[in-house]
């Protein structure tokens, strides 16, 4: 154990008499607690440069003022019981201080600063849906030990690749994955233009950082997800919410009405599988917002982070897949698998952005851990990734069924359900009488995965929308989990009726 | 292997780069087939007479450019790829590139150097050879975590600060170790080491704004600051550490980057009476002081100073420390503990940037520092540098007696010397025995008034023998030309 004291400030006293207060300090601040014990004789005399007689005479003095205590056979420790006087002490002696609350400190901010100090960011509890919808308990942590594991045994390995220091990541990782989205996801790249990220906020930062000054706009799909907005608006930018239907954003609406108003600099959108209706860009609006990014001068985000599953609708190509004009910033992550053992996120670069994102990268995040990358190499190389996709995507369509059973059978002419078709959650409007989170507090009693769309909307949100997810749905339970939740919604109508004045 | 590498001492080109040149023409020319095993790195260090370190460095960039792969097992070998060139922007996209309306920090970005030549030179520097590294441990902690289920675990303690028992366990060390002033709800665990500044600037500078640095000090810190649009600053920094009376000239300066344990490359640690001084001036300006307290615990003679952070009073010092010297390159976690009242606006800046912070990683290093073995690492490594540093000041003073002056301070990862030398700079380094000890001139550290003559060695990468032998040859090729 090192402990380091502070014996420079107080020079007018002899050293043990120093060391003995300092020491003192530090059962008094707490950094050394009761029944714990100190650093030898030999050690402290070492780090503090002191001679050992100094230290002995030093918790000698203490030890008679009942701080320290030595029994027979073991090392020295501070007393469990610490004298009286304690409280007082701990007021006077200390010439430290210690920690201070300091509130009352002005803080000038910048602009950035401010913004995120104006409003809070809507908060939106992922755990309510399995943190969007990850489907944890089948994860395969099993085999990502395995082949973590495997990464250790050769230090030549691991030091070469610590020795690489392209922000953008891992080398055989990327191709990797560069072979893998082209075969999943028809994207488009070599692996110089693919960029791993530690987490996947900062896909999101380094892209608009790069490309918005405040007050620039960004369309943005109305209802969609939150924390990229909340992102994009304390860089100073103002959002255009973009209606969605059933074919995803309304792009004839985002060309027609934004177009000459405004100069968008940027388009976020979910186009697989929208967050949170559910719903899927058709092919036709894919290619009327290419040819207008390309026209105008557009970028297009295009957040592909649900693709993994899908049941029974067709499966169409990324935009960046069909994009010609090197305008798609495409982003997906391993989310839905690898959950919580993996939090990698994915970025594949345009051509003209290359240069930028690089160096914005460079500065938020330089490296990642080797081990995790080279492990994750592997689970896409050797086929793990597709192989365990195909396996949880069944289970999936099991629990999928079973749930949306569960909530006709019981909810029946309360519940219509749409934006079923991909992704771990549906979407579903709940008739009831109670408010949004009345309704998730029924569906937290009742063991239901629920979380109410309110925080998606920028403007108005319609009410009585929720996502259920059925990442970690059991068959035999989901019945039982969807009839109490009924029950409940029963109960607290009831008990809202019989209120006066309700 | 099936091609003859040979190296030209007296080339201009760095000897790692001629080894990667030569082995990357030979894949593309075919002499290098797929899947062939090269040579191991000791092995090729030793014919070439070339460090294990620049060998490693070559291998490395050519595994990054994706010519080799490293297999478990059977050493580094060709990768089984097709090498086409890597296709360069089509004309029509390069004119796309100039009108990409970028913001102001997105064209900082481009006209910005890039990462640094020097730090390049540097990249060894601060990590520990992959030798002393504690991987089986850490293997070990990783694999346990992972066999848990324990998502129920992250899922409640899930904190865009870090998990609770991670920040508990290293406010505990910072508080010993360091004197810290702080409780665990002032400790912030990043994933990722460079977004602690990255966030710290746009959190408290508008374009523009003075920001202090200390002169000489880091490259890269000064060129992340501009990228950010701080109006840099450098300050003289002499053997007390920086000259808080020049500080205190500048109009109005919002925040100061200092290393009061170890200042790079001089080594000076700041006194207690500039410590004083310039928490003084924070209190008095409102200006915070960021300290880098990375490389503190190596200190081999002397009494360790507490850190700056433990005498302030005012909630100024932003402490920053991380892992990195001991656990490199397989974990990357960053901390930084701030004053209380910066909590909440750090709180909201890395919800929007980093919320999910690695899960197994952040419980291995709770149990690698609740376990000792932090501390322990820190010792070990400590007397192992300390060591080596002495073998490299003995060397260096037994070569060069009184043509050499060697900075005092015996702390940190390198050691920096004076040549009273005719001979350029610029010719030094590019002697062969330079570049085997890894030497590299300072110039690159002082933002203005470089110091003629004056070289870093980064000891704690090179092995005994490896320094002693280097600096043998170094006299050899020094001596005779150019010392006075």
């Amino acid at each position: 154990m090192t402990l380091l004291l502070n014996l420079e400030y107080s020079p007018s006293l002899p050293p043990f008499r120093r060391l003995a207060d300092a020491l003192r300090t530090a059962i008094l601040d707490g950094r050394l607690t009761p029944g714990q014990p100190i650093p030898s004789v030999r050690s402290l005399s070492a780090t503090l440069k002191v001679s050992r007689s100094t230290v002995l005479r030093a918790i000698d003095d203490l030890k008679q003022q009942g701080y320290l205590e030595t029994s027979k056979g073991s090392s020295t420790r501070v007393c469990k019981e610490l004298p009286p006087g304690y409280a007082a002490d701990r007021v006077q002696q200390h010439d430290l201080p210690r920690v201070v609350r300091r509130f009352g400190r002005e803080v000038r901010l910048s602009a950035y600063g401010n913004r995120l100090m104006e409003r809070e960011a809507a908060h939106v509890d992922w755990q309510k849906i399995d943190f969007g919808g990850a489907p944890s308990s089948l994860a395969p942590l099993k085999l990502w030990r395995r082949l973590m594991a495997r990464q250790w045994s050769d230090l030549e390995k691991l030091e070469l690749a610590g020795y690489t220091t392209d922000p953008f990541g891992y080398r055989p990782l990327r191709e990797a994955l560069a072979r893998y989205l082209n075969r999943a996801r028809n994207v488009q790249c070599t692996a110089q233009r693919v960029a791993v990220f530690g987490t996947k906020r900062l896909r999101l930062d380094a892209i608009a950082r790069v490309l918005l000054n405040p007050g620039d706009a960004i369309a943005f799909e109305e209802p969609g997800y939150p924390e990229a907005a909340a992102l994009f608006s304390a860089l100073g930018a103002n959002l255009l919410p973009v209606r969605v239907d059933k074919d995803g954003m309304v792009v004839e609406r985002l060309i027609q009405e934004f177009d000459k108003d405004q100069a968008i600099k940027l388009v976020y959108v979910t186009p697989s599988h929208q967050d949170p209706t559910g719903a899927t860009l058709s092919l036709d609006r894919r290619y009327r917002l290419l040819d207008w990014a390309r026209e105008n001068r557009v970028f297009i985000i295009e957040d592909d982070y649900d693709h993994e599953y899908l049941y029974g609708a067709k499966r169409l190509p990324s935009l960046q897949g069909l994009d010609a004009g090197d305008r798609v910033i495409y982003l997906s992550s391993l989310w839905k698998i690898l959950f919580p053992a993996v939090k990698f996120g994915f970025m594949v670069v345009p051509h003209c952005l290359e240069a930028a994102i690089q160096q914005s990268k460079y500065h938020l995040e330089r490296s990642m851990p080797v081990a995790e990358q080279m492990a994750l190499a592997d689970f896409i190389d050797e086929g793990h990734l597709e192989r365990y996709i195909r396996k949880s995507q069944s289970i999936l369509a099991v629990r999928r069924r079973a749930l949306l059973y569960a909530l006709s059978k019981h909810l029946r002419d309360r519940v219509i359900i749409y934006g079923t078709g991909a992704g771990t959650h549906i979407l579903v409007r709940l008739k009831t009488g109670l408010d949004d989170r009345q309704v998730e507090e029924c569906a937290e009693q009742a063991n239901l995965s629920l979380l109410s769309t309110r925080p998606f909307y920028r403007g108005r949100s319609p009410g009585d929308e929720f996502m259920i997810s059925f990442a970690n749905v059991f068959e035999d339970t989901v019945t039982n989990s969807v009839e109490t939740f009924g029950a409940l919604v029963n109960q607290q109508e009831m008990v809202l009726h019989s209120e006066p004045g309700a | 292997m099936s091609i003859d590498l040979q190296l030209d001492h007296n080339s201009a080109v760095l000897p790692h780069r001629q080894i990667s040149d030569a082995i990357r023409q030979a894949i593309i020319e075919g002499k290098l087939s797929a899947s062939e095993v090269l040579p191991p790195v000791r092995t090729l260090a030793q014919r070439l007479g070339v460090s294990r370190a620049t060998v490693l460095r070559s291998y490395g960039d050519l595994v990054s450019q994706g010519y080799l792969d490293a297999a478990p097992g059977r050493g580094t070998l060709v990768a089984v790829r097709s090498f086409g060139p890597i296709l360069p922007a089509s004309p029509e996209q390069a004119h796309n590139c100039q009108d990409l309306m970028l913001s102001p920090y997105g064209q900082r970005l481009i006209q910005g150097e890039g990462p640094l030549e020097s730090e390049s030179g540097l990249a060894v520097v601060g990590r520990p050879p992959i030798g002393l590294v504690p991987i089986n441990l850490w293997k070990d902690l990783i694999c346990k975590h992972l066999s848990h289920r324990s998502d129920r675990r992250f899922a409640t303690d899930r904190d865009e600060f870090g998990l609770k028992p991670l920040r508990e366990a290293y406010c505990a060390y910072v508080r010993r170790a360091r004197a810290v002033n702080c409780a665990a709800e002032n400790v912030v665990v990043f994933s990722s080491r460079e977004l602690r500044l990255n966030l710290l600037c746009r959190l408290l500078l508008e374009e523009g704004d003075i920001v202090a640095v200390e002169n000489p000090g880091l490259p890269r810190i000064r060129q992340r600051l501009w990228t950010e649009g701080a109006n840099v600053v450098p300050v003289r920094t002499d053997f007390q550490g920086l000259d808080v009376d020049q500080l205190k000239t500048l109009p109005s300066c919002k925040l100061v980057y200092v290393t009061p344990s170890h200042n790079e490359p001089t080594g000076a640690v700041m006194s207690p009476n500039r410590r004083r001084k310039l928490l003084d001036w924070a209190a008095d300006t409102g200006a915070f002081i960021i300290e880098d307290d990375c490389d503190s615990e190596f200190r081999y003679d002397g009494r360790p100073l507490p850190s700056l952070q433990a005498l302030d009073t005012k909630g100024s010092v932003i402490h920053i420390s991380d892992c990195w010297k001991i656990l490199a390159p397989v974990l990357k976690l960053g901390f930084m503990v701030v004053p209380d009242c910066l909590i909440e606006p750090v709180r909201r800046a890395k919800a929007q940037l980093e919320q999910e912070l690695p899960a197994i990683d952040q419980l291995a290093l709770t149990d690698f520092i609740n376990n000792g073995h932090y501390e322990k690492s820190i010792r070990r490594l400590r007397s192992i540098y300390a060591s080596r540093r002495k073998t490299t000041v003995d060397a260096l003073k037994r070569s060069f007696g009184n043509s050499i002056l060697i900075a005092p301070e015996s702390a940190g990862l390198n050691i920096t010397v004076r040549f009273r030398s005719t001979m350029p700079d610029r010719e030094i380094v590019q002697l062969p025995a330079s570049r085997n000890l890894l030497m590299i001139a300072s110039q690159p550290y002082y933002a203005a008034n470089p110091v003629r003559g004056e070289f870093v060695i980064p000891f704690a990468q090179l092995e005994e023998q490896e320094i002693a032998e280097g600096i043998k040859m170094l006299s050899a090729e020094l001596l005779p030309s150019a010392l006075e």
